[in-house]
């Protein structure tokens, strides 16, 4: 008996079975990387909490709700962070999340937000970026990138990526209708279509691409750390898609106060200070330290869709990309 | 006795049964029929047979005049080239994927059919080289006694006597390496490169990883289903493709030829090539272990320890029933073959219903690496167990030995020389798994392949080579356990 549970505990061990005062947090690959923010987050939170927190890196934002439908109430996780405001309305609909309970007034975000379960924590808008030193005729709106623009691009898969969702909202938003025809021509401008955002940026910054979809935050990266302005977003006269990252906490979770206490951290001055300066995106607390080279961005229009909008048609709008994508 | 063997049987067809019955009662939503047979249902079916079928057309083309330069005459130490080619067909998928990526990135863009094509050259080549060279070597001395008493050249001795055994050789090594890369889901998942190049098998992954559509999985698990079951009745009755991975009888061997040595040397240097720039990759940084490294390397073995146990198990009680009757061949030939992923799904989506996907995790993997291991476990125990059978069951009857006595005294000890060797094999087996715990595993679990998986996806290939390389190692102690164990009992006995 006594070497049966020693077992059982052994194994709990290797499988890691969550703890009482464990908080688990589903993110993307990108968030818990060395450079980005989950570190920093980890170690200020913890240091007030007395729990553990663990992050568990998945592809990217949308693999995270494709996760949360496949694990429903079964799941380990007590935080879902990295869904973006497209998804909002489809993750809701899952009824597996707890409302925050937070008063989210004093945030600047791009459009108003009054959702019961996401908090936001930054945003940012979608953006192709180029090498300046190797890309002379940039294209200056997406019609001319999908149209005429000979430039090869790498980008990332819709059902996987929120950047890549971010694209074929963009493309829905300014073709509507013919977007499946966009999609074909894009196509032959296309290098390869990577599951997460990490890959993409970083088969770009090998040069197998002239431009890649990211952020018109991301050249705010090179400036501060690579002393560099070659990288640059390109501005498009149509408008750029804007992206809210958010975070929920999951009702099946045995934390609840603790995930509702770490959500109210993620919109604190202590956290909001992080969001710029690891993940590159606009933090939602206007008075939150930034990066100097934030302020040399492009600041284009703002198109967006309601999430209601995007969880009715996402699934043909994927469809309709995949038909274009596979030939 | 043959109630033991039947054990094994009713296993298979209840997880056949379950996968059935979990598949027909997926969880979630689905849409209308109609709406899974679209434009990228055609795209996905027909690059996965256009896929297999040049797979299996260039293994088969670039296997033959190896197969038969090598086949000519024995020569020394042939039982090292037989070993390396073993060693390619139980290899873990994701050594080889790699190994194609670290050499061939700079020539080719490995993310894309021709990567594929390319891994899949490398998996099947040498298992197909290894048939044929195989079937050649049965060529009766007499025949080719007769053919040099009537001065046939070499080029019509060649056309009269080896060019039918080759031929007959060929439809079976052809459907089976189509088969095989048909079914194939590590190779086009690491390597596709986008959706244009998915065939069905990472469409089912896809549909229920990335749409939670589990209705679209079990369409396109019934559709690959399908076709490889027709594929597989093309086979016909089934024909020898046991791997001769018994030790073989020692011949008597010369020097190899020139045009021997040649083949030789070409092949091996072919072969060996990704795996030293795979090796070059992994020490050209130094290793930085994790926490989830080492869990990852705990769950691995316990997986494949209780796979390999499962296996054994399976494979020692059906090797008990030497009868052959046709259902049990289809079976056993039919789970080499048989689309890993629609079992898992179909089990998968049946433990998501009754509410313990995720605590069942490990139990599943174990079942569905164990079943895929036993068929290729099996060969070798059959043949030693109908071996005592011809040499002892007179006597048993003799001495009216009852069932129980005759396993116990009779059949067990035949087997249990046999059972540490093909418990190590199917551990390398499972070992090497990615796509059955990829699928079924939570977001936290992680395995030694799924971090190697997760280390390329995010381009850190010489992280990924790093994990490879350890995977590789603990391949290859499992087979010296295998060899030291083979060893003792043959000097016992």
């Amino acid at each position: 008996m006594t070497s049966l549970r020693f077992k059982c505990i052994l194994l709990a061990g290797f499988i890691g079975v969550a703890n009482a005062d464990d908080l688990t947090i589903y993110t993307y690959e990108s968030f818990t990387s060395e450079w980005g923010p989950g570190p920093v987050l980890e170690e200020k939170f913890e240091a007030v909490c007395e729990c553990d927190v663990r992050f568990v890196g998945l592809e990217d934002g949308v693999a995270l709700l494709n996760r949360l439908r496949l694990e429903g109430s079964q799941t380990e996780a007590d935080i879902i962070l990295g869904l973006d405001d497209g998804l909002v309305a489809e993750a809701t609909q899952l009824n597996l999340l707890a409302e925050h309970g937070l008063s989210l007034s004093g945030l600047s975000l791009p459009y108003s937000w009054k959702d019961r379960y996401f908090v936001p924590y930054d945003y940012g808008h979608f953006a192709f970026v180029y090498d300046d030193t190797r890309v002379s005729q940039v294209p200056s709106s997406l019609r001319e990138l999908v149209e005429t623009s000979d430039v090869s691009i790498i980008y990332q898969d819709p059902r996987v990526s929120t950047v890549g969702q971010g694209l074929m909202l963009w493309i829905k938003s300014v073709y509507g209708a013919n977007s499946g025809d966009a999609w074909t021509k894009l196509q032959k401008k296309t290098v390869t279509v990577t599951p997460g955002w990490s890959e993409a940026y970083a088969l770009f910054q090998e040069g197998k691409s002239d431009m890649v979809l990211s952020y018109a935050t991301s050249p705010a990266y090179h400036l501060t750390w690579e002393d560099t302005d070659k990288y640059k977003a390109a501005e498009f006269s149509e408008g750029h898609y804007v992206q809210i990252e958010v975070a929920a906490a999951l009702a099946s979770s045995e934390n609840l106060t603790l995930a509702r206490s770490f959500l109210g951290f993620l919109v604190s001055q202590e956290a909001q200070d992080v969001f710029a300066g690891t993940n590159w995106m606009w933090p939602v607390l206007p008075g939150a330290e930034k990066p100097e080279a934030f302020g040399q961005l492009i600041a284009p229009e703002t198109l967006y869709f309601r999430s209601e909008d995007v969880a009715a048609q996402r699934r043909d709008w994927i469809k309709e990309w995949r038909n274009a994508a596979s030939q | 006795m043959v109630w033991l063997s039947k054990l094994t049987t009713f296993t298979i067809l209840l997880t056949l049964a379950l996968a059935g019955v979990g598949l027909y009662l997926h969880p979630g939503y689905g849409y209308p029929w109609s709406d899974y047979f679209d434009a990228w249902f055609l795209k996905i079916v027909q690059f996965s047979i256009w896929q297999a079928f040049l797979s299996a057309l260039f293994s088969v083309i670039l296997a033959i005049p190896f197969a038969v330069v090598y086949a000519s005459k024995p020569f020394t130490g042939q039982w090292l080239l037989k070993g390396l080619l073993n060693l390619f067909f139980i290899m873990p998928v994701l050594t080889v994927i790699l190994g194609v990526v670290t050499a061939y990135s700079d020539f080719i863009d490995v993310f894309s059919l021709q990567g594929i094509l390319l891994a899949h050259l490398y998996l099947n080549v040498p298992y197909a080289v290894r048939i044929f060279w195989q079937r050649l070597s049965f060529v009766s001395q007499t025949h080719l006694n007769v053919a040099q008493t009537l001065h046939l050249s070499t080029w019509r001795s060649f056309w009269w006597i080896k060019r039918p055994v080759l031929v007959s050789a060929l439809r079976p090594v052809f459907v089976l390496v189509f088969l095989l890369c048909f079914s194939s889901f590590t190779v086009v998942l690491s390597l596709g490169g986008g959706p244009a190049n998915t065939n069905l098998e990472v469409a089912i992954f896809q549909a229920l990883k990335f749409d939670f559509d589990p209705k679209a999985g079990a369409i396109y698990a019934a559709v690959h289903g399908i076709l490889a079951m027709s594929i597989m009745l093309l086979l016909g009755r089934r024909e020898h493709f046991g791997m001769e991975i018994n030790r073989a009888q020692a011949q008597r061997a010369t020097v190899p030829t020139k045009m021997q040595f040649l083949a030789i040397a070409t092949l091996v240097v072919v072969l060996v090539y990704p795996l030293l720039t795979l090796l070059a990759h992994a020490f050209s940084a130094p290793f930085t272990g994790s926490e989830r490294l080492w869990r990852g390397i705990i769950t691995s073995l316990l997986l494949a320890l209780g796979s390999g146990l499962f296996a054994t198990l399976l494979a020692t009680l059906r090797s008990l029933d030497t009868s052959q009757h046709r259902l049990l061949r289809f079976l056993d030939f039919g789970l080499m073959v048989l689309p890993v992923m629609v079992i898992s799904t179909g089990l998968f989506l049946f433990a998501l219903k009754l509410n313990i996907a995720f605590k069942a995790t490990i139990p599943l993997i174990i079942w569905l690496n164990g079943l895929m291991a036993m068929p290729i476990v099996l060969g070798p125990l059959t043949s030693r167990v109908q071996a005592y059978r011809e040499s002892y069951s007179r006597l048993a009857d003799t001495l009216a030995m009852s069932d129980w006595s005759k396993v116990r005294y009779v059949y067990l000890p035949a087997a249990a020389h046999l059972l540490p060797w093909s418990l190590m094999l199917a551990m390398v087996l499972s070992v090497g798994d990615l796509g059955v715990a990829a699928l079924i595993g939570s977001a936290q679990f992680v395995t030694l392949p799924i971090l190697i998986y997760q280390a390329m996806g995010s381009y850190q290939m010489v992280l990924a080579s790093q994990l490879t390389l350890l995977l590789l190692l603990m391949c290859v102690i499992f087979l010296l356990i295998a060899e030291w164990f083979g060893d003792r009992t043959l000097r016992r006995h």
